[in-house]
């Protein structure tokens, strides 16, 4: 342990920590056969086939594969008041649906999926670019966001990634800019002036009636969290004046209104704002012919900057490597970043075989998120979901459930944020009712008990940690087992696999290591 | 036992940063002699904090009625004044409360609730996550600093009472909780604080028995340490785990135990019901000092509403629920100070969806037996151009860590050492605790 090189197998366990959410035994040796770098570069490429129980299961959410326009087509049916209660009711049940599919999806292409390092940069941008489907129609457009700004674009590039965020739907409502519009002109002042002059015949009021409406329209929500957490981080080389400039040249990105087009991306020229803008100490001329390249031109300011190269790769080695990354390896991370033009693919690889990402320190040094704690226990006990609702329940008393992070930033995965006492005691009882077979609608594999089977007892214990912690598992850990083991065999119990078994597995899930990652 | 031995002792149970390091550059300064605290044999004295998430609209809450402004810049939005039709309650010549917030009035009445206005941070920065992160950490613009404030009076003070009945051996593990499944940033750092989880979590015995050997017993017979090595010891992980044993069977000794339960109804919903167990862990006085709670739905961009809507609804469940909880406190409420609070205001014109935007200047609402109620304090210097911050939104005129510092000197009987709020000098808010 103390040697900083790791044998094949703690290499590719530290690696699968990071690059899956969470080693199956099967996953486990096929990594330490073939070496981490091989094993990344056919991921990358996509090549793994579709797993056939996920397409099983895929195939059951009616909403999965569907357009914004045919969600709101099949399940946002309009609820006039000649209706029945009862089809009213159905009605507004029915509206539910695709975010609680949505949800079922992820999990279950997190805990089947093949493409485990796409499962991981989902994750990840999920979270970069969060939408929360309890705001505004949320709900209904995070279906195709999941799919088609995040899924499929997370082997593509940044800017790529930034661009299609920006434009669907889902983010524009949830971060407001479909309602940001350019300020009133002064023509249209003037003229709320003289009307409310003509009707107070008060000069101040009038002034003051001007004043009001030129306040009117211009949302700065998208703008701030475009520049404090999509790209270049907090306060990071941009000033409030940035932040009102941006939300200007963003004016006019709203949705399409239009019911015979798809529901996606509208630009509106009267709603956007005229002039130059300066921006990031350049300035974007105005574009009277084709004011939609304002946007583009500042998004593609912005990849390019140096902050954002410099903030996501930070982040991703904060995400992939430690809470505290190497100052240096983001360095390196992020020259891969600009010199590739932000091809996320290459920034991955950049990171998976960075000298630093194997140092000691950083070694087991992540706590997992809930999301990543319950994955991984779910793969680690090969669980066949026929229901996830109590899977998103367990995740909701963990604090992360999925799509629904409170603020934009989304969710942290920093061990500052997550390690609280209290906190802890959801997780145990997760293991506990996992194993017990008490999570409706999940059952853990009865393979796992296989191997027990023909040993004798006092082996269980090292039987199953070197399964679910391969890595070795601290004092305090392998004390509670050897006790509650010992305990078991004192009273006399026979030894069955089935009756004792789950409650080993429990606390090895439970335990500090099983946190780590 | 010197303090500094409890401090590193209280360490060793740390929620800190990294799992590979602990933060104790907050400590240095800390000097033994300027952090005891003597209570004889009072109660000691409880603090109750509640975050309004998302930057609360200070302006209806505390409604400027006597500014004639307010009603020009906030066309659909502005709570009438006084004895009109969803009129603000009046609080003086210039000020009313939300008329949602009925429910407080008895306690403005009796001199128990101080709002103040223009309360906020030095910091200009109008993002939510920074603002709550520097306020919390009461450090405005010092990204270096880590643990909350609160953290940072539980880790630097102890209790110099004597021990009462049974407590002598026993180290007071329930100083501080937060009513809700994660901490809120202030409540984070060096001093182990339990975030209370779910009834479903909380009374789970199996799940607790099952952890026991691991988590809880293993001390009693000193089997832990004999076969940790440095190496494999579960290291700040396996603290908080051990934490979590502790603390949460000692809140449920606590809040199961029927002579702590009070006589009061409340109003119902998850905020009345963490209030009433937090009322429970105050009667009980058993050594407990800080309860924290967040609430959520404050960053009204679009349809905030008026004296009704979004926020007044939100305004009513906090009103409704402060005041059960501090009728419920009983003679409790003597030494119980509460405080609501929130990142900053909002802007003072309405905004085209019928919000208002991310704003600076707000205000804080301060209860409690101690306080120098009956008053609105802070100073307002008015609503035309000139005199807002940026031309948009109030001027802070208060800066909060006069109220957190006011409130730990004079309600929680601690002196901060030099640069507990790193790079401020303390000013007093007049007037604020008696």
């Amino acid at each position: 342990m103390s040697s900083p090189f790791l044998d094949d197998r703690r290499r590719a366990h530290h690696f699968l920590n990071r690059f899956s959410l969470g080693p199956t035994p099967a996953l486990l040796n096929e990594v330490t056969e073939i070496g981490p770098e091989k094993w990344l570069g056919k991921q990358l490429e996509g090549r793994a086939l579709p797993d056939r129980r996920l397409t099983r299961k895929l195939v059951k959410l009616g909403s999965y594969a569907l357009t914004n326009r045919e969600v709101m087509d099949e399940y946002v049916l309009p609820t006039p008041d000649n209706l029945s209660q009862e089809e009213r009711r159905r009605r507004q049940q029915l509206r539910n649906v695709p975010a609680r599919e949505l949800r079922d999806t992820v999990l279950l292409q997190a805990v089947y999926g093949e493409d485990q390092v796409k499962e991981v940069a989902c994750d990840f941008f999920r979270n970069h670019f969060a939408v929360a489907t309890d705001v505004g129609r949320v709900r209904y457009y995070a279906t195709e966001y999941e799919r088609e700004v995040i899924r499929n674009r997370v082997f593509g590039s940044f800017g790529d990634m930034l661009s299609a965020s920006a434009k669907h739907p889902a983010m524009l409502d949830y971060l407001d800019n479909a309602v940001s519009r350019r300020p009133p002109t002064k023509a249209e002042l003037k003229q709320v002036e003289l009307r409310v002059r003509q009707q107070t015949r008060s000069k101040e009021q009038a002034e003051q009636a001007s004043d009001i409406a030129a306040q009117r329209g211009l949302n700065e929500n998208y703008a701030r969290e475009l520049l404090e957490l999509h790209t270049l981080g907090v306060d990071n080389y941009y000033t409030q004046a940035d932040v009102e400039s941006v939300a200007r040249i963003l004016t006019g990105w709203t949705i399409e209104n239009d019911s015979a087009k798809p529901l996606g991306f509208r630009f509106s020229d009267n709603m956007h704002a005229s002039g130059n803008k300066k921006v990031l100490r350049k300035t974007i001329k105005e574009n009277s012919k084709q004011p939609l390249m304002e946007g583009e031109e500042l998004l593609d300011i912005l990849v390019k900057h140096k902050g954002t190269s410099e903030f996501i790769a930070w982040k991703l080695c904060r995400h992939l490597v430690n809470d505290s990354p190497d100052e240096k390896m983001v360095a390196r991370v992020a020259g891969v970043f600009r010199k590739s033009k932000g091809d996320l693919r290459k920034v991955y690889l950049a990171i998976a075989t960075d000298e630093e990402f194997y140092a000691p320190r950083n070694i087991r040094a992540k706590f997992k998120r809930p999301f990543e704690f319950v994955v991984s226990a779910l793969r680690a006990t090969d669980a066949e979901i026929d229901d996830c609702s109590r899977i998103h329940a367990a995740l909701g008393a963990m604090n992360e459930q999925l799509y629904l992070c409170k603020d934009p930033t989304g969710y942290y995965d920093q061990a500052e944020a997550w390690l609280d006492p209290g906190a802890f005691a959801v997780r145990w009882k997760f293991s506990r009712d996992l194993l017990q077979g008490k999570i409706d609608g999940v059952r853990v594999s009865p393979a796992i008990y296989d191997e027990l089977k023909d040993s004798e007892p006092t082996t269980w214990n090292g039987l199953l940690l070197e399964r679910f912690l391969p890595s070795g598992a601290a004092g305090e850990t392998r004390s509670a087992l050897g006790k509650t083991l010992r305990e078991y065999i004192e009273l006399g119990y026979n030894s069955h696999v089935e009756d004792l078994a789950p409650a080993l597995i429990s606390i090895i899930l439970g335990s500090p290591d099983f946190q780590k990652q | 036992m010197t303090h500094h031995s409890i401090s590193r002792r209280r360490l060793l149970q740390t929620t800190g940063v990294s799992l590979a390091s602990l933060p104790l550059a907050s400590l240095n300064s800390a000097s033994a002699a300027c952090l005891g605290r003597s209570h004889e044999d009072k109660p000691l004295p409880a603090l109750v904090t509640i975050f309004l998430r998302g930057g609360a609209d200070a302006m209806n809450i505390v409604v400027p009625y006597g500014t004639k402004r307010y009603y020009d810049i906030r066309p659909t939005l502005a709570i009438p004044p006084p004895d009109s039709e969803g009129g603000a309650l009046k609080l003086d010549k210039k000020f009313g409360l939300h008329p949602a917030l009925a429910d407080l009035m008895p306690f403005w009445e009796a001199e128990q609730l101080a709002p103040i206005v223009c309360v906020g941070s030095p910091h200009s920065t109008r993002s939510h996550f920074d603002a709550q992160d520097f306020m919390e950490r009461a450090a405005p613009g010092l990204r270096t600093v880590h643990d909350g404030w609160l953290n940072r009076y539980l880790a630097l003070s102890h209790d110099t009472r004597k021990p009462r009945r049974g407590e002598a051996e026993k180290a007071n593990i329930l100083r501080a909780m937060a009513m809700q499944g994660l901490l809120p940033r202030a409540l984070r750092g060096p001093h182990a604080v339990l975030a209370v989880p779910s009834r479903r979590v909380l009374n789970d015995d199996a799940t607790l028995a099952m952890f026991g050997p691991l988590y809880g017993n293993m001390a009693d017979d000193g089997m832990g340490a004999a076969v940790s090595t440095a190496e494999t010891k579960g290291g700040i992980v396996y603290e908080t785990g051990r934490n979590t044993m502790a603390t949460m069977k000692r809140f449920r000794a606590i809040v199961d135990d029927s002579k702590n339960s009070g006589k009061v109804r409340y109003p119902g919903g998850s905020l009345s019901d963490k209030l009433k167990d937090v009322a429970r862990v105050v009667r009980a006085d058993e050594g407990f000092e800080i309860a924290a709670l967040d609430i959520g739905g404050w960053d009204t961009h679009s349809n905030q509403g008026g004296s009704e809507g979004n926020m007044a609804n939100r305004l009513a469940s906090l009103g409704g629920s402060l005041a059960a909880f501090m009728t419920d406190l009983g003679p409790h409420l003597e030494n119980t100070t509460v405080m609501v609070m929130s990142e900053f205001g909002r802007t003072c014109r309405e905004n085209g969806n019928y919000g208002t935007d991310h704003g600076h200047g707000g205000m804080m609402l301060v209860m409690g037996g101690g306080v120098e109620g009956g008053k609105v304090l802070g100073k307002w210097n008015g609503l035309d151009d000139d005199d807002l911050y940026q031309a948009r939104d109030l001027n802070v005129t208060t800066d909060f860590r006069d109220v957190f510092y006011e409130v730990l000197r004079k309600h929680m009987n601690f002196d901060t050492p030099r640069d507990f709020f790193p790079g401020y000098k303390p000013d007093k808010i007049k007037g604020l605790m008696s």
